[in-house]
């Protein structure tokens, strides 16, 4: 605190609140007022708070579930509780105050769930919503009553609408579940679901008709099942009705008023409602509705075929019906513990003809009288085709006396006497249990347990992907068959068969060509001959060098002759050895061999040109046989060929011997031979000799190599025809031969013309002989061959 | 110690140019020139008061409307604490608690509080009441993190008929409160925090204290 700071001039706080007070304060002001506002404003347009109680409130959500109006929200339940012993809920409900005052006692409550069932779908939007109750109350206003009591269902009359409620009654199942009421097909009202009645023989269903078709159900309506259908077959043809497919589904039942004149039905009347419509008119001239006498009867036995039902009959009179049946176990009543079956019977006073009004009292009363007089129940077959039974009540002579037991329970009792069931009952009880006794539990669970492994196996994937499979292998099956080249098939097949049946035609053909001609066997026997004549020829050329040896033993000892005279007939043999040389036959000799030779060629070019056959395999083997034997024919022929120089040097010396005489004709003859000899040798058939032959076996060669090139059998024929064709060409150069031999023969012969100028009687001579028989011989052996091949020209190609 | 009013000086808050105390306006910047606002309190507690209102229905009405197909769904600030703490995510319900529970409680409490101690002498230090002052000013402005997250939910959740999300009456409200608040918070005059220390220190001028009041 220095002096120089002057002192705060320090006014007085003396201001009023308002200059205190900030204008700030005027915004929480203005929030207590809108609050309070908003408070009092709410809670004066609060309406009142009612409860309802109800058995179950499940989905009821306090806060959430409303309560609706003709599905407008009129309030919100606010609390959820129960009752003091938890025995219902009590849901409290915060009403709008405009239907406070219509909430009063007509009031009605429920619980709208979502609900599917035979009459459809109902309060789906309450799948979304959640459930919501739903109130009902007239348009009239009035006191609004705090509690209600909820409804578990829907009622089936809303409290704004107007109609006429009664009461319906079943005994045969007509009633179930509820149902629309309809009246020629248009509904017009509704059962409710059905209670069993209090004493236990009835279903009864409260419904209701909705005005203004109220009117049209009368004191005498008759009310039955419209649900289902039915088939009736008679005289007129079968038929089947049914009121209306809606019907047929969700049921419903109907009514009609067949009496005229009667008055209009009253709140809570009671109807009864039939199965059939037939019964229903048949129940009006039996005024169904009139008060009924229960009695019950007490069998004993088996009371199978009885039911709810079967007749009454007082001495044959229907009067009445079993309505009940039931099993009692009362030893106090009965004296043992069996089971008895104890039977309602609901008898018609009115039926009975009493006098008066016929009330139920009165009946009891005289059918009291008549059970002493000895009237008593009994069971009789009612039908014997379905075995059914009904109660009769007739007098029996002799019966106990006993009394209408009023006291029994729960109605008058009245005795009975023992049954008359007809034995076809018996008969067909026992039909039935042998029926009963069949394994059929066994026989289902066999078919159960099948059908299971039927499934299985069918629900397995193999057999699921079966199909699928089989269908993939038709389509391949369809995709190969649909190929141009199997569909081209038939037309190659129609081809094939053709040409095979052109073949089988040929082979027929051939074949009995084959038959017919003996080819085979002419084949066949040709080629044995053919062997046997080379053989023969085989063996007839071994000879042939001895027959050379002794020709030069011949010649030795010719040689080694006083050759003078020798000499002379030597050169005289000489001479007409020329002669004979010379002469014009031996010179042809050549020339017809090689004409043979050509023959045989052209008998080869032939079987050439003829063809071959592919199946003669063996044929063919025995050929080349043929061939070899001929080969060897042909390499003893050159074997003995090589013998003529031998020969010829043996005449030679024998020449030169000769020459040496002083022989000088004998020499010119001699040369003169050798000069024929020459021309001979050098003639042109015996140079082309060798030529020929071996252009025959090539020939040969080529006809062999062709036939086992294969060849057609067809052409076997004409191989045949050609190998005959050879073999009559050999046989005609085989009968060259005997003209050939026969010159040697007339040769030998002038040969033994000339040797007989010799001693007879010398060795030499001998020795000429049998080497002249010897030759002889050999020349029949070469005629057996030419025989031989004559007679088997196949030989000559086989071999044998 | 010498405080500026005892000097006879007054400065400027805004450009805090300094006056004598008989100046009204000041020349430099032309702002009023008060050398205590005498009105701060009165302005502090109906702030506060409409705060205060403002918070009631702010925890009593939902906070937020859940519609989804079937349902509608509202829930409170602490209702939805609780619910999520039940659902296990414990962690978020605490910031739900401490942000919009807590927090603006602990505002209230200390403005008035804060209030209160100018006018009756307090043991606290008047340097943690200042430091408590300015606390409160910074964290009022986060006490609206509440009001964020409903209206960014409002305007994600908007699927129509299926599922939608708005913001209940309580949102309103509480961002009300927190304005009212803040602006309780801002009307408080820090200045009369310490004028109690000198009337601590000097006996003799409590007279003048008083007069102030």
């Amino acid at each position: 605190m220095t002096d120089s700071i002057p002192p705060v001039p320090v006014t007085t706080a003396r201001r009023s609140i308002w200059d205190r007070m900030s204008v700030v304060w005027l915004v929480p002001l203005a929030a207590l007022f809108i609050a309070l506002g908003v408070a009092w404003t709410a809670w004066h347009d609060r309406g009142p708070l009612i409860q309802i109680v109800f058995d179950d409130a499940a989905g009821v959500e306090a806060g959430q579930t409303d309560l609706r109006f003709r599905n407008v929200s009129v309030g919100k339940v606010e609390k959820v509780s129960f009752t003091e012993n938890l025995d219902q809920v009590i849901v409290n409900v915060r009403l709008d105050p405009d239907v406070a005052p219509y909430v009063d006692d007509s009031s009605q409550f429920w619980v709208v769930r979502p609900q599917v069932n035979s009459q459809g779908v109902s309060g789906l939007e309450t799948v979304l919503s959640g459930v919501f109750i739903e109130g009902t109350w007239d348009s009239t206003p009035g006191e609004t009553k705090y509690l209600h009591l909820g409804e578990s269902i829907a009622p089936l009359m809303p409290s704004n609408r107007q109609g006429l409620r009664i009461i319906l009654r079943s005994t045969d199942g007509a009633l179930t579940t509820s149902m629309p009421l309809m009246f020629k097909g248009v509904p017009i009202g509704r059962i409710g679901d059905a209670r069993v009645s209090p004493d236990g023989l009835s279903v009864e269903a409260d419904a209701v008709v909705f005005a203004p078709y109220d009117r049209l159900v009368r004191k005498d309506t008759v009310f039955w099942d419209a649900s289902g259908f039915s088939i009736s077959v008679g005289t007129g043809g079968a038929t089947i009705n049914f009121a209306s497919l809606a019907s047929l589904l969700i049921g419903g039942g109907t009514f009609d008023t067949f009496v005229s004149g009667s008055p209009p039905a009253e709140d809570g009347d009671i109807f009864r409602i039939f199965y059939y419509e037939a019964d229903a008119r048949a129940s009006l001239f039996s005024r169904n509705n009139a008060a009924t006498l229960n009695l019950s009867a007490v069998f004993e036995g088996n009371v199978a075929g009885l039911s709810a039902g079967a007749a009454v009959e007082l001495n044959g009179l229907r009067i009445g019906e079993v309505t009940g049946l039931d099993g009692l176990i009362d030893p106090e009543r009965f004296g043992n513990e069996d089971i008895h079956l104890i039977t309602v019977l609901t008898i018609e006073p009115n039926r009975l003809g009493l006098e008066g009004d016929g009330s139920p009292e009165k009946a009891q009363e005289y059918i009291a009288g008549m059970i002493e007089d000895g009237l008593r129940a009994r069971l009789a077959t009612g039908s014997i085709l379905t075995g059914g039974l009904k109660v009769q009540l007739l007098e029996v002579a002799d019966a106990p006396p006993a009394v209408l037991d009023t006291a029994a329970e729960p109605y008058p009792a009245i005795p009975t006497a023992p049954s008359e069931i007809t034995d076809i009952t018996a008969t067909a009880q026992g039909t039935l249990s042998r029926i009963n006794d069949l394994p059929i539990e066994e026989l289902l669970n066999s078919a159960i347990s099948f059908m299971d492994n039927a499934s299985m196996l069918v629900g397995s994937p193999e057999v699921q992907s079966v199909p699928k499979e089989v269908s993939g292998l038709i389509a391949d099956v369809r995709g190969v068959v649909g190929s141009e080249a199997v569909q081209a098939v038939p037309e190659q097949l129609t081809a094939v068969l053709g040409e095979i049946q052109g073949t089988v035609a040929d082979i027929r053909a051939m074949l009995t060509d084959i038959q017919a001609q003996d080819a085979v066997g002419r084949l066949l026997s040709t080629v044995d001959a053919l062997q046997v004549a080379a053989t023969n020829a085989g063996t007839a050329l071994d000879g042939v060098p001895a027959l050379i040896e002794r020709i030069n033993g011949i010649a030795s000892q010719v040689e080694a002759l006083p050759l003078n005279d020798l000499v002379t007939q030597a050169s005289s043999l000489l001479s007409s050895l020329d002669a004979l040389i010379a002469s014009e036959e031996v010179k042809a000799l050549p020339g017809n061999v090689s004409a043979s030779l050509e023959q045989l060629r052209s008998v080869l070019a032939d079987v050439q040109a003829g063809g071959v056959i592919d199946n003669a395999n063996a044929v063919l083997s025995s050929a080349r046989d043929a061939a070899d034997q001929i080969t060897a024919v042909a390499a003893q022929a050159n074997t003995a060929m090589e013998g003529v120089p031998a020969l010829i040097d043996q005449i030679t010396s024998l020449t030169t011997k000769a020459t040496e005489l002083p022989l000088t004709d004998l020499l010119d003859q001699a040369t003169a031979l050798m000069a024929s000899a020459d021309t001979f040798v050098s003639s042109d058939g015996m140079q082309t000799l060798p030529a020929d032959l071996s252009a025959a076996l090539a020939e040969l060669q080529g006809v062999l190599s062709d036939v086992r090139n294969g060849g057609v059998i067809d052409n076997a024929n004409n191989t045949l025809a050609s190998a005959a064709a050879a073999a009559d060409q050999i046989a005609a150069a085989a009968d060259q031969l005997p003209a050939m031999i026969d010159k040697v023969n007339a040769l030998l012969a002038s040969t033994e013309t000339a040797v007989a100028g010799f001693n007879d009687t010398s060795s030499v001579v001998r020795d000429a002989r049998d080497a002249m028989r010897e030759v002889t011989r050999a020349a029949e052996a070469v005629a057996q061959l030419a025989r031989t091949i004559e007679r088997n020209p196949n030989a000559l190609i086989f071999g044998r | 110690m010498l405080t500026a009013r005892d000097a006879g000086l007054v400065a400027c808050t805004r450009c805090t140019r300094v006056w004598p105390i008989g100046q009204t306006h000041c020349d430099r910047c032309g702002s009023r020139l008060e050398s205590r606002d005498d009105k701060s309190l009165s302005r502090v507690w109906a702030w506060l008061a409409v705060g205060l209102m403002c918070y009631i229905p702010a925890n009593l009405y939902p906070m937020l409307v859940t519609k989804t197909l079937t349902s509608s769904y509202n829930s409170t600030i602490v209702g939805g604490a609780i619910e999520l703490m039940h659902g296990g995510a414990i962690v978020v319900a605490l910031v739900i608690l401490v942000a919009s529970v807590a927090i603006p409680i602990a505002k209230f409490v200390c403005i008035a509080y804060l209030a209160l101690s100018v006018r009756r002498g307090v043991r606290a230090a008047p340097g943690s009441r200042q430091k408590m002052y300015e606390i409160v000013e910074y964290i009022g402005r986060w006490s609206m993190i509440d009001v964020f997250v409903v209206a960014i939910l409002s305007s994600l959740v908007q699927l129509n008929v299926v599922a939608a999300i708005n913001p209940g009456p309580a949102s309103l409200a509480f961002a009300c409160s927190v304005i009212f608040t803040m602006l309780s918070a801002q009307a408080f005059d820090p200045r009369l925090i310490w004028d109690h220390i000198e009337a601590d220190e000097d006996p003799a001028s409590e007279g003048a204290a008083e007069t102030i009041r």
